[in-house]
């Protein structure tokens, strides 16, 4: 049942039909909060609170789609931490992230995953330096896998501003990676192609 | 647009050309002029460098199922608020799961899933001596029965409802010297693995998997576990998570999790 059908069905009061959809978009919706606001409670309590909106108010929801309506309500609400004075917090270092396996990979040894979460820490640190309207825009696309006119329907802003964006943000965080050449080595040239 | 030389294309040409989202045209003329101009590769690569790195973040499980009301009120939004509030009593839906996967658009390339190690019943250190599962771990509803003292759960696989596991303890609190019980069904497919991991935080206990039997809707387990024997740390008493895995024939999990707690 597709995201239009099951949004019918919540508005008409089918609890199970926004619990579908809540099964559907609680991890993109909790990964974006998290590489949001950087602490796992706050973007919990984002995610938690972006779905009770979407809930009371999906009577509002006429044509567009729920995906982009979802996160712009879950936007919103990281803008409102951050207007509240909360800071981007880092997850304490514990073991999370060894909890981690990519599927159809060995366990990586001790050496490699304490490199990973080297990299990992890096890489966060540098989203978290960004200024909250392009972290959003660039975790939409490399953490949440949006396409531009998807962004641009989130954040409400015309397309060239979504590359721009996206384009300052990667830039910004290529700079702060590259300040640690031993973890994050240049790519070679001859490797470059179109994803 | 004709792919003709050269203007150097712009910053945010060549971010959107690492995404694919640059018309027809201009994807083909900033591909010739990156072939050729040794700098703007360079840029290019940078750009794709970021892109990746943030892409090989891991998708994370949320630490709390999401909920909103049992009902769904007509009244004013405080109330609504007030409902969900009491919801851990009024009952209603819970979501949960063990699923992560990469960013969602069809452009990324695989999936990833968080998942307990399973080493056969030892003591646990998270990511030791994992065994890898070979597909993706299955989002699932969640439906939590706390009437009548049960501790009990039951997750669905959105994908095929008739396939899901119900797990159930004789109590949610035990003393420290009691054996907690631990009982379930898995239907849908009579074969796979039951493993039961007894966690709090990042330290957890692999239990002896449970005795199962094969039936005809799927397959029933039970497992008696003595709390005094577990090699669990100091303070002993607490609260815990009790994660059951059921991993199928084709090696697809789903993941129950059950509040626990252990006094003095």
């Amino acid at each position: 049942m597709d995201d239009r059908e099951l949004v019918g069905r919540a508005r008409r009061g089918d609890q199970e039909a926004f619990t579908q959809l809540i099964v559907q978009y609680q991890v993109p919706l909790y990964n974006m909060a998290l590489r949001m606001v950087g602490g796992p409670d706050d973007a919990a309590d984002i995610a938690q609170d972006a779905f009770l909106r979407a809930w009371e108010k999906i009577q509002t929801l006429r044509d567009a789609p729920f995906k982009s309506w979802l996160f712009q309500i879950a936007a919103n609400l990281c803008y409102d931490h951050f207007r509240r004075g909360r800071r981007f917090g880092v997850m304490p270092d514990d073991d999370r992230e060894a909890k981690v396996v990519p599927l159809g990979i060995a366990t990586p040894d001790p050496q490699e995953r304490a490199e990973a979460n080297e990299r990992h820490r890096l890489v966060k640190a540098a989203i978290g330096r960004l200024d909250p309207e392009m972290r959003i825009a660039i975790i939409l696309r490399d953490v949440n896998g949006m396409r531009y006119d998807e962004i641009a329907s989130v954040l409400r802003v015309p397309l060239g501003t979504v590359k721009s964006r996206i384009a300052r943000a990667r830039a910004a965080v290529q700079d702060e990676l590259s300040r640690h050449p031993d973890v994050f080595p240049s790519q070679r040239p001859e490797d470059a192609h179109a994803d | 647009m004709p792919i003709e030389p050269r203007t150097e294309p712009t910053l945010e040409e060549l971010s959107a050309y690492v995404d694919a989202e640059l018309e027809t045209g201009d994807q083909a003329r900033v591909a010739a002029h990156v072939a050729t101009c040794p700098d703007c590769r360079a840029r290019l690569e940078g750009l794709r460098g970021a892109a990746h790195a943030i892409r090989g973040l891991p998708m994370e499980t949320p630490p709390r199922p999401f909920t909103v009301p049992a009902r769904r009120s007509s009244a004013r939004p405080w109330m609504v608020a007030f409902g969900w509030v009491g919801s851990a009593a009024v009952a209603a839906l819970l979501i949960g799961f063990g699923l992560t996967h990469l960013p969602g658009a069809a452009s990324n390339t695989a999936a990833r899933t968080a998942s307990f190690s399973q080493n056969g019943g030892a003591n646990y250190a998270p990511g030791a001596g994992a065994a890898a599962p070979t597909t993706e771990l299955q989002a699932g509803a969640v439906t939590r029965d706390k009437t009548l003292g049960a501790n009990q759960v039951t997750v669905i696989d959105p994908r095929n409802s008739s396939r899901r596991i119900t797990v159930s303890t004789n109590s949610a609190v035990f003393p420290i010297m009691g054996s907690m019980v631990v009982s379930g069904y898995a239907t849908g497919d009579r074969a796979g693995k039951i493993s039961i991991v007894l966690r709090r935080g990042s330290y957890a206990v692999d239990l002896a998997p449970p005795a199962t039997t094969q039936s005809t809707p799927g397959l029933a387990f039970s497992g008696s576990y003595a709390l005094s024997r577990l090699p669990l740390i100091d303070p002993r008493t607490g609260s815990y998570t009790l994660t059951v895995t059921w991993t199928d024939s084709a090696g697809v999990s789903l993941i129950a999790e059950l509040p626990v707690a252990i006094t003095g």
